[in-house]
């Protein structure tokens, strides 16, 4: 590098090389002088070739280094950057996965759950095993002189099972799908419960749809009316069965899958 | 004259043809252009100086890209390859720097 033409050197190496070289090669200095259009020639044209060849470079470079942010980087910088960004990548996918894992678990997990107790509550509801609340009718039973019998307070049930009913109870007894109403002579039995009057039945369920259905002409209300017992129907908004039943677990009954 | 000349060809050709730099050349490319700068620097400074001679020029524009190509490549071989290209450029660009400033003194006096 110390030998170059724009080296510090270069103005005191100048004069030297001629001085030095002139006992062996007396005319070089002139002859290149002499000749210098030929050498010249030649030289201007290897410079602009030179030339041509950096300009060439420098655009090809520029271009490069446009075109490919990563093309100016070295080899060991590209490997590790490399490694890095597929070292983020792996992360990033094991995250995804893990994320899609967590929201299909809570997603089908809430689901199930959702459902599941949504389920729990109907069957609970229908079995009685709960007590619920809600709009409905309540209607007293006061008996005038014959007693209130079973069938009549049957015909009330269906009455209101018809008109839609979701809960019932009667003086404190839920009926559901397996209350009976039995007389004996100690008077009116309900799920194997002596019960007196007056009897207050307590129905959750449209209360207009109940009021209707139970005051129909021949309906339930006036089949008790018709034994000279007095019959009142409330409506309210709010409505309360507090009386639960136990349920048995079958002893016969198995559930079966439905497709066999 | 004809250095510019030619290194506007160049520019103008490189626009039109959009060579492409070899994938193995790629690393050696900017430091030999740098190199190739820091000759022509010299050369326009030697000019000025009236010491320009066109076989020095070439010559030396020749070596200083070899020179400044084989640094980097040794620099690759023995794993500091960035580290002695940095090197490069910092010596290359303190020696364009010292050029330009004798150039100035010579075209603006001061």
């Amino acid at each position: 590098m110390t030998d170059e033409h724009d080296g510090p050197q270069e103005p005191a190496e100048q004069p030297q090389v001629p001085a030095a070289q002139q006992p062996e090669q007396p005319g070089r200095g002139a002859t290149r002088r002499r000749s210098g259009r030929g050498r010249s020639l030649r030289a201007q044209l290897l410079i602009g070739l030179m030339s041509v060849l950096l300009g060439l470079g420098i655009v090809a470079q520029v271009r490069q280094t446009e075109q490919d942010e990563f093309a100016a980087l070295r080899q060991d910088d590209l490997v590790r950057l490399m490694s890095e960004v597929t070292e983020r990548n792996q992360q990033l996918t094991e995250e995804r996965t893990q994320l899609r894992r967590d929201l299909s678990a809570l997603s089908s997990g809430s689901g199930d759950r959702q459902v599941a107790e949504d389920y729990a509550q109907l069957q609970a509801i229908l079995a009685g095993t709960v007590p619920v609340e809600g709009p409905g009718v309540v209607v007293t039973v006061v008996p005038g002189d014959q007693p209130v019998d079973a069938q009549r307070m049957v015909h009330m049930l269906e009455e209101m099972r018809n008109a839609g009913a979701e809960a019932i109870s009667v003086s404190g007894q839920r009926l559901t799908a397996s209350s009976a109403f039995v007389d004996t002579v100690d008077g009116l039995q309900v799920n194997g419960v002596s019960i007196s009057a007056p009897y207050e039945w307590r129905a959750i369920g449209g209360p207009e749809t109940l009021a209707v259905a139970l005051d129909i002409p021949g309906g339930a209300m006036a089949s008790m009316r018709n034994i000279g017992a007095s019959v009142d129907l409330v409506e309210r908004d709010l409505v309360q069965i507090t009386a639960v039943r136990d349920v048995d677990q079958p002893e016969h009954a198995e559930v079966t899958d439905p497709e066999d | 004259m004809i250095a510019v000349a030619g290194l506007l060809v160049g520019v103008v050709l490189g626009l039109i043809l959009q060579p492409s730099v070899p994938v193995e050349l790629q690393p050696y490319l900017p430091i030999a252009v740098v190199a190739a700068l820091d000759a022509l620097f010299g050369a326009v400074r030697a000019r000025l100086e009236g010491v320009f001679d066109e076989r020095v020029f070439v010559t030396s524009f020749l070596f200083n890209v070899v020179i400044a190509a084989l640094l980097v490549f040794l620099g690759d071989q023995l794993g500091v390859g960035s580290q002695l290209s940095t090197a490069v450029v910092v010596v290359l660009g303190i020696r364009i720097f010292s050029n330009a400033a004798s150039i100035r003194r010579h075209v603006f006096k001061a």
